[in-house]
């Protein structure tokens, strides 16, 4: 008896020991990464760009599987279910944390999530097609004081953050404008151009050749900053309005995994972002601003914008959790 | 237009390396092999060497995708013909004539037809590609969604000519199309994503995906119908039906050549067209190309029973596609098509975005690409596919059913789940084959299944965007010339087409007899 009380003793004591030491050799093996949507896009490309890097701090492959679909939800919802082991994380994009689960029912809770950081965030423009008669946001939203719900815009979606930004715009100037939702950037880019839609609120990415070619008109940068693409087109916040369209790019472990690990990816992260070639291909090809964001503070602004773009959907009627 | 050329010269000196010309037939092989392998998409094949192509050459990764795409685009037709399974959905509707021609013996006729077919239709695209892409993108810009919506409503109609011509097979048709429109409803509504009829499914919000959907019901069906026969013929019996093959002689290929040049021109200048519209796609130009061709053919034609111009119509249409789905993309930086938008990836992941600004800044990239595009044709056709189709013809020869068939439920159950790594998939491929089988054996023909589950939510999603934009108002169908024009002739369409079927008792335009079992 006091035999195998010394083996469980030991065994128990081992196993102590072996778990800090499990977090210290860590990684091990190779990491898997889900990336929520489809490769090819920016989204992908950019994680496609900082993960040699990421691989190089940790020492251990990447292993990245697209996942696509329902808005990022059928990436969060399979990392959900695995175990939360440190051997897998998955990139997710701010509207599959915050809107989404407020606009339907999901089989995760975001906020059990382990937030591991932010590499970088979107930006958006508001356009116009070239030669359209609003040459300033005033403009249009002066037509659309005069003729309620006659200017449409286009947005990749209901309920994207492309769509509600406008809302919350229109809604602050108290007019009525038209969201249009069409599946994905590229098309809603593609119908400002074809004349069947007023204006479109974008990212940067899906506009640059458009742009260039100089069949838009930038009206205003939604986001927080300016942007290197429009140098001269002001913020909305410049504007005078006391908001900004946000959206980012993070990465999240599913609950329960222990903080070393979430540090150890976090710290890859960082490593990754510090490297000159990843900012420049971010800049010059990608157009995404790269802004870390540590867990802590990613969460945090998670949670804020859990209460801003909230209270957006609540007001279009999309809120149903 | 001597711009063009220098471009095109400028073009050919910068992307006609032996590496950029060896990434072609590399990529054509591997796009072969993955269109003929049913279940295995010529587009998943791409999706999945895209992340690869990050340390390539810019032009040897797009030379390689390029070729993948194109010899996809053809290989569908291989096993559509020697197995009625298509290897792609757009070579489902080359299925309907090949395989019967095939099970007369002509299987070096069918095979041979759907190749010149690909490569007839693949070139006057690559063509219009070259020549004609920035008036071409300003039409199809112009379509706004009442013109989209009024134009499927018009490619719907072709599915008229896929049915039946008994009252009987009439009305089955219809409640396959009622089908295939119902199957499409499922899951997240793209535009107000409400669910509809995932009963509480997370799995189903994504929608049943569109490819596991086809091959469930044209390749897993057809097998499960096979199996049944397994039993019944001993492998003499199967080998001696199809031994006979009947010789290809240059007389009957210009024979050919000659009834089908119409067939061919318009069928590649229709899939153009409808290439170059965003969403659209190879299915449903095969489908309107085949349709369109059986609508205009006289009443003693042998669609259905191996016409020749039953399978050069679907494949110089499908094959158009592939090129001009590239304009949107390279005129305005729009990808017009899954395909189209894993280009934009490699591009992208080059670090090039494509759109009117590459084609100024760099057009000897963009005139490269066409000068590869062109070269992709010919070399695929005569380099890989001829040889290709000798081998398979000989494979064939000694093959063991009872071995076939298990394979291909292997590389079936593979592509799907290669699609999205998904395993609540494969179970709704394996309902969704047996619906297809049960269907099959109450004599519902599966094409305008197919059509329908394609075409309903494009059809849904344009409509509702008009009525967005008009306010709610259906004026704005009949405002515009071109979608009154359109909506004009999809019910003439449907009207001639069922006039002419109740008329008189036999007709030309019958039911296939493998789509009665």
């Amino acid at each position: 008896m006091k035999k195998l009380l010394a083996v469980i003793t030991c065994c128990l004591a081992l196993a102590l020991v072996a778990a800090p030491a499990l977090a210290k050799d860590y990684p091990t093996k190779p990491i898997t990464a889900y990336i929520p949507l489809s490769a090819g896009g920016t989204t992908d490309v950019f994680v496609r760009t900082i993960a040699p890097y990421m691989e190089k701090y940790l020492g251990k492959p990447l292993i990245l599987v697209n996942k696509p679909g329902s808005g990022g939800a059928v990436a969060i919802s399979t990392l959900a279910k695995a175990k939360p082991d440190g051997y897998t994380f998955s990139w997710a994009n701010l509207p599959t944390l915050v809107t989404i689960p407020q606009m339907r029912k999901l089989t995760y809770n975001p906020k059990d999530l382990v937030y591991i950081g932010s590499p970088m965030h979107y930006d958006y423009i508001l356009y116009v097609k070239k030669g359209s008669p609003y040459k300033s946001l005033k403009e249009l939203i002066a037509f659309a004081r005069k003729n309620p719900g006659k200017v449409t815009y286009g947005t990749p979606g209901l309920g994207t953050t492309n769509h509600l930004g406008v809302a919350w715009l229109a809604n602050h100037e108290k007019v009525k404008m038209t969201p249009i939702p069409f599946k994905g950037n590229p098309k809603s880019v593609a119908a400002v151009l074809g004349g069947h839609v007023v204006a479109c609120n974008t990212s940067t990415t899906a506009s640059v050749s458009s742009f260039k070619g100089g069949k838009l008109t930038p009206l205003a940068i939604m986001s927080a900053n300016r942007i290197p693409l429009t140098p001269d087109t002001k913020t909305l916040k410049e504007l005078g309005y006391n908001f900004s369209q946000f959206s980012c790019l993070g990465a999240v472990f599913p609950k329960g995994t222990p903080e070393a690990m979430r540090a150890k990816i976090e710290g890859a992260i960082k490593f990754a972002l510090s490297q000159p070639d990843v900012q420049k291909k971010a800049k010059e090809e990608l157009y995404v601003s790269i802004d870390f964001l540590g867990g802590k503070k990613y969460r945090e602004l998670c949670d804020q914008y859990w209460g801003i773009w909230g209270g957006i959907l609540k007001e279009v009627g999309l809120k149903k959790y | 237009m001597g711009d063009i050329f220098g471009h095109l010269w400028e073009g050919a000196v910068y992307a006609l390396s032996a590496w950029n010309i060896l990434a072609i037939i590399i990529g054509y092989i591997i796009g072969i092999i993955a269109g003929a392998i049913p279940g295995v998409m010529a587009v998943t094949a791409m999706v999945l060497i895209l992340p690869y192509t990050f340390t390539l050459e810019p032009l040897f990764a797009i030379a390689l995708l390029m070729g993948v795409y194109k010899g996809g685009a053809y290989a569908g037709s291989i096993t559509a013909t020697l197995f009625n399974i298509p290897g792609t959905p757009e070579a489902a509707a080359t299925a309907l004539d090949s395989y019967p021609m095939f099970k007369e013996g002509m299987q070096k006729r069918s095979l041979e037809i759907a190749l010149w077919a690909s490569l007839f239709g693949g070139t006057v695209s690559n063509l219009l590609l070259v020549f004609t892409a920035p008036p071409l993108a300003e039409v199809a810009l112009r379509l706004g969604p009442p013109e989209i919506a009024a134009l499927i409503l018009f490619s719907l109609t072709a599915v008229i000519t896929l049915l039946g011509d008994s009252r009987m097979d009439i009305w089955k048709g219809f409640i396959s199309i009622t089908m295939g429109l119902m199957l499409a409803t499922v899951g997240l509504d793209n535009m107000s994503a409400s669910r509809r009829y995932v009963f509480g499914i997370e799995d189903l919000d994504n929608g049943v995906p569109f490819v596991l959907t086809i091959i469930a019901l044209l390749a897993l069906s057809e097998v499960f119908i096979q199996a049944e026969r397994v039993g019944s013929f001993t492998l003499g019996d199967a080998a001696g039906a199809v031994k006979k093959i009947i010789p290809y002689t240059w007389q009957q290929r210009w024979a050919d050549f000659k009834l089908c040049l119409k067939d061919l021109l318009r069928s590649s200048f229709v899939g153009s067209l409808l290439g170059a519209l965003p969403g659209i796609g190879a299915t449903t130009a095969a489908f309107v190309c085949y349709g369109e061709a059986r609508r205009s053919a006289k009443k003693n034609a042998r669609f259905g029973h191996g016409d020749p111009r039953g399978i050069a119509a679907p494949e110089a249409g499908n094959n158009a596609v592939a090129a001009s789905s590239l304009i949107p993309l390279v005129t305005l930086g729009i990808p017009g098509s899954v395909a189209a938008a894993v280009m934009y990836g490699a591009f992208m992941i080059q670090g090039m975005i494509p759109g009117p600004m590459l084609m100024m800044e760099h057009p000897e990239i963009i005139y490269g690409l066409f000068v590869l595009l062109i070269v992709t044709d010919f070399l695929g056709a005569f380099v890989v596919a001829l040889p290709f189709i000798s081998v398979v013809q000989k494979i064939f020869k000694n093959l063991n059913y009872s071995l076939f068939f298990p394979g291909v439920v292997v590389c079936c159950v593979v592509g799907v789940y290669a699609e999205e790594f998904n395993v609540f998939n494969l179970r709704i491929f394996l309902m969704l084959g047996f619906v297809g089988y049960i269907m099959r054996k109450m004599g519902m023909s599966i094409p305008p299944f197919i059509l329908a589950f394609i075409l309903g939510p494009i059809l849904e999603r344009n409509t509702r965007t008009a009525l967005l934009l008009s306010g709610d108002s259906p004026m704005i169908f009949v405002q515009s010339p071109i979608a009154l024009g359109l909506l004009i002739l999809a019910v003439g369409a449907l009207v001639w087409s069922l006039w002419r079927k109740t008329r008189g008792t036999k007709s030309a335009l019958e039911v296939p007899e493998e789509f009665k079992h």
